[in-house]
């Protein structure tokens, strides 16, 4: 494994500048967060914005208003588990990154649906008005009221592998389970989607 | 709603990419990132100081052996003990302590406090924490590597001040540990599942259960309303599921498994690039069972195996008939981009 190069952003330089010439790889960053590196954050949060954004996007529909928190979140959840020696490894930073940042959004989508209920529903309809998504409404949103209803276990299976197009072998490496369990988890969460969808 | 309306809603979800992103607070982001590993960083050196402790500490314990051999000196007057005590407070109801009937003052190390079902009692640790005690509830404080305690059934509600960054303070329970850093926050132990429930009040804390870690700020809880799930690793790890069951199987869980031991085998088999084998295993899984709820997956991986093997014309054919039953599924673009081709 060869040096991390790490590289401070210089404070006239442009941010572009600023960056490293070379990338370092998914281990030479890991072994730095496990050496709890502090130079390491910046290269890390370059590599993993994209995806942790898009991730997030996709689970909202749009950046919420607490979009950057939640990708702060996600990044201090990335720094801790790898920091911990935690990360098993099996798979690309970024393909993990997604997943941290799925559960991250599912989490906060299911504690905002509880919310819900003392909102006004005018801003609400305001707020589903400004969406990406906003001209398949209302059903995207009973799909994501679904999702946060079913067991959070399956409901993050079936995000993996509908949504992302994460293969059940690697969902299950992701979720360090079986791929018979990965399977079986993902069969039921459709089929609990699809009653929860139908019900009232 | 059918299944392959709700698989057209995933799609639907899935598709689109964000539009550009306006340039985000990436220095809050790194800052807070910073302070992560160097909160992890003093953790690390706390735990180094800790190992070299405890050394001493057996260094110290064989020379104090070896002194006991040494010709038999007077005693020296006993020298009163200054450790740290907790401090058992506002007793109210019936409180014991290891059984017995509880008074005010200080603790000693390994006591058991329990209150009854109207009783409620105050703990104060030598940092300033308190943790007020439920009725009904049961918990052993310690002062051993920081401010501990372990509660092992009923609640408590814990106001910790500042510690600083030698001091720590975390709560046990039977399947979670709680690191508190300045907070106000409630657990409740019950003996069902899950069992463990903490909410903050005030400031944040780190749960950790099994190999999931998670950081918690006020008004939040842990674990989500609506759980009956220890949520799966944010890394990688195994759940604790512990779910209500499904209300009903289409198929008896022999049959899934058997199903699922046979996509298990096809979808090795593509890994390993034995696509001549992965095809016969989902060969056989669309033969034997032919309703199966994993269908879908054994036609996608079908086409995508007789590509492989440079079977392009059954490829589409195959990618149409998956295109013809799962209009929405979710290998549809896929299947679409094969016929194209």
């Amino acid at each position: 494994m060869g040096a991390l190069r790490l590289v401070r952003p210089s404070s006239e330089a442009p941010a572009s500048a600023a960056r490293p010439t070379s990338i370092p790889s998914d281990e030479e960053l890991i072994a730095a967060v496990q050496r709890h590196d502090e130079r390491v954050a910046g290269l890390l949060y370059d590599k993993l914005v994209d995806t942790v954004d898009r991730t997030l996007w996709r689970i909202f529909g749009r950046r919420e208003h607490d979009h950057e928190d939640l990708v702060q979140s996600t990044f201090e959840q990335i720094v801790l588990t790898l920091s911990k020696n935690k990360f098993a490894g099996a798979c690309s930073l970024t393909t993990w990154a997604s997943t941290v940042a799925s559960h991250v959004g599912l989490n906060a989508l299911r504690s905002r649906r509880r919310e819900r209920n003392v909102i006004d529903r005018g801003v609400q309809d305001a707020d589903r008005a400004q969406r990406a998504d906003a001209d398949v409404q209302p059903d995207l949103e009973k799909l994501r009221d679904a999702l946060v209803r079913i067991d959070p276990v399956k409901a993050e299976t079936v995000v993996l592998h509908d949504i992302f197009g994460h293969e059940l072998a690697e969902i299950a490496v992701l979720m360090n389970t079986t791929v018979a369990a990965a399977q079986s988890r993902l069969v039921r969460g459709r089929r609990e989607l699809a009653e929860q969808l139908e019900g009232p | 709603m059918s299944e392959s309306r709700t698989q057209a809603l995933l799609r639907k979800m899935a598709s689109g990419e964000p539009p550009p992103q306006e340039p985000g607070d990436r220095d809050r982001a790194v800052a807070r990132m910073e302070k992560t590993l160097r909160a992890m960083a003093k953790e690390r050196e706390r735990s180094r100081a800790l190992r070299i402790g405890s050394a001493l500490a057996v260094a110290a314990a064989v020379l104090i052996g070896i002194g006991v051999w040494k010709p038999w000196k007077p005693a020296q007057p006993p020298v009163a003990a200054t450790a740290p005590a907790v401090r058992l407070a506002a007793i109210s109801g019936e409180v014991r302590v290891n059984q017995a009937g509880a008074s005010e003052g200080n603790l000693k190390p390994d006591d058991r406090v329990t209150t009854s079902a109207g009783g409620h009692a105050r703990l104060v640790f030598p940092s300033g924490a308190t943790v007020e005690i439920g009725p009904s509830t049961t918990i052993t404080p310690h002062i051993q590597n920081g401010e501990t305690a372990t509660l092992d059934l009923g609640s408590i509600q814990t106001h910790v001040p500042k510690l600083g960054d030698k001091g720590s303070f975390s709560i046990d329970t039977p399947n979670a540990k709680i690191i508190v850093h300045g907070t106000t926050f409630e657990i409740e132990v019950q003996d069902g599942d899950p069992r463990t429930h903490v909410h903050v009040t005030e400031g944040r804390v780190e749960v950790a259960s099994g190999s999931e870690d998670v950081f918690l700020s006020t008004g939040e809880s842990w674990p989500t309303p609506n759980t009956a799930t220890i949520v799966p690793s944010i890394e990688t790890h195994a759940p604790t599921v512990v779910a209500p069951k499904p209300k009903a199987s289409v198929l008896p869980p022999s049959a899934l498994a058997e199903q699922n031991k046979l996509l298990q085998a096809a979808l090795a088999a593509r890994r390993e690039g034995r696509d001549a084998d992965a095809l016969a295993k989902l060969d056989e899984l669309l033969r034997v069972y032919p309703n199966s709820p994993l269908a879908q997956e054994a036609h996608a991986n079908r086409f995508r195996a007789l590509e492989k093997l440079g079977r392009h014309a059954d490829a589409v054919t195959e990618a149409r008939a998956y295109l013809a039953a799962y209009p929405d599924g979710f290998a549809a673009d896929e299947a679409k981009a094969l016929v194209a081709k």
